[in-house]
């Protein structure tokens, strides 16, 4: 898998990120962040919550570390557009 | 003398009969005490002797498990095995809600998620017998509903009741943790059975 991120890309990124709940996305993993419940994806902040997000694959619940992709690319999707688009900003002012 | 002999030959012996017999009772209470020390240790993390008085069955139950702890590879396995033999324990003498952790029926348990049963199946620590049956589910426990819901961070969490459980089979037992005294486990059901128990779900009263 050979991406390129063009500009085309980054703007397809930052349409998707901004059309998405907005961060924070918290993964709630059992036995790590809780006892007694599913772990699942919280959406948004404690006193502002959105639905839950409970993830399957096709042998059953999604493990931990796909929770944390997932909440971290959430969350950091914004930043990371914010952070290229800065820093290509910059190349093209150089002399 | 040689009589004289004799009679000591004799006074030894009984002496010697004397000693080893005092010495097997001594042994047997230590042993017995080491067992029940490691048993109780290993099935709920604190005293609970009076399971150990109920019948035969109870007491072969608890034998069995000292055997297979003292050769059990890791640890992790043993506690596995202790869950389900103390599950199988409790079920199947009918030991008294007081003397089963203290939990008695109408205590409500309350876990949080959507509560399907592949979920059950999947949560942490549980482990699966060659029956179906799971067990170390983690749940809480309360006098009301609101009370079991505390420190559940879902928005909707499964309802149940202790005797509910019972009444379908399983058992529940006290595993209080940091900061979340009424933590229980509950076990002996298939993950089917605990989905119908508590389902279907509420929004968490706590959120």
């Amino acid at each position: 898998m050979d991406l390129q991120l063009t500009d085309e890309t980054l703007a397809e990124l930052e349409q998707i990120s901004e059309s998405g709940d907005p961060p924070p996305w918290t993964a709630m993993v059992e036995g790590r962040d809780h006892s007694s419940g599913d772990s699942f994806i919280q959406v948004g902040r404690h006193d502002d919550r959105d639905e839950d997000m409970y993830v399957t694959r096709d042998s059953g619940p999604a493990q931990a570390r796909d929770l944390d992709l997932i909440a971290a690319a959430r969350n950091y999707l914004p930043v990371l557009v914010r952070e290229v688009k800065r820093l290509r900003g910059l190349v093209h002012e150089e002399p | 003398m040689s009589a004289h002999l004799r009679n000591l030959g004799g006074i030894t012996r009984v002496l010697y009969a004397i000693t080893a017999l005092l010495a097997g009772v001594l042994c047997c209470i230590a042993v017995g005490r080491v067992a029940a020390t490691g048993v109780d240790g290993v099935l709920t993390g604190e005293p609970s002797l009076a399971v150990y008085s109920y019948d035969a069955l109870a007491h072969n139950a608890v034998t069995r498990l000292v055997v297979e702890a003292s050769s059990a590879d890791t640890k992790q396995s043993t506690n596995a095995r202790a869950g389900e033999v103390y599950d199988q324990l409790v079920s199947a003498t009918g030991v008294a809600t007081e003397t089963a952790g203290g939990i008695a029926d109408d205590v409500v348990l309350a876990r949080g998620g959507a509560n399907t049963a592949d979920r059950f199946a999947a949560g942490s620590g549980v482990t699966t017998d060659s029956a179906g049956n799971l067990h170390q589910v983690s749940v809480n426990s309360g006098r009301t509903v609101e009370e079991a819901a505390q420190g559940i961070p879902h928005n909707q969490i499964g309802v149940s009741t202790a005797g509910d459980v019972r009444a379908a089979g399983g058992s529940v037992v006290r595993n209080p943790l940091p900061g979340n005294p009424g933590h229980c486990l509950v076990g002996g059901l298939t993950a089917e059975t605990l989905s119908e128990l508590f389902t279907p779900t509420i929004k968490n009263p706590c959120r």
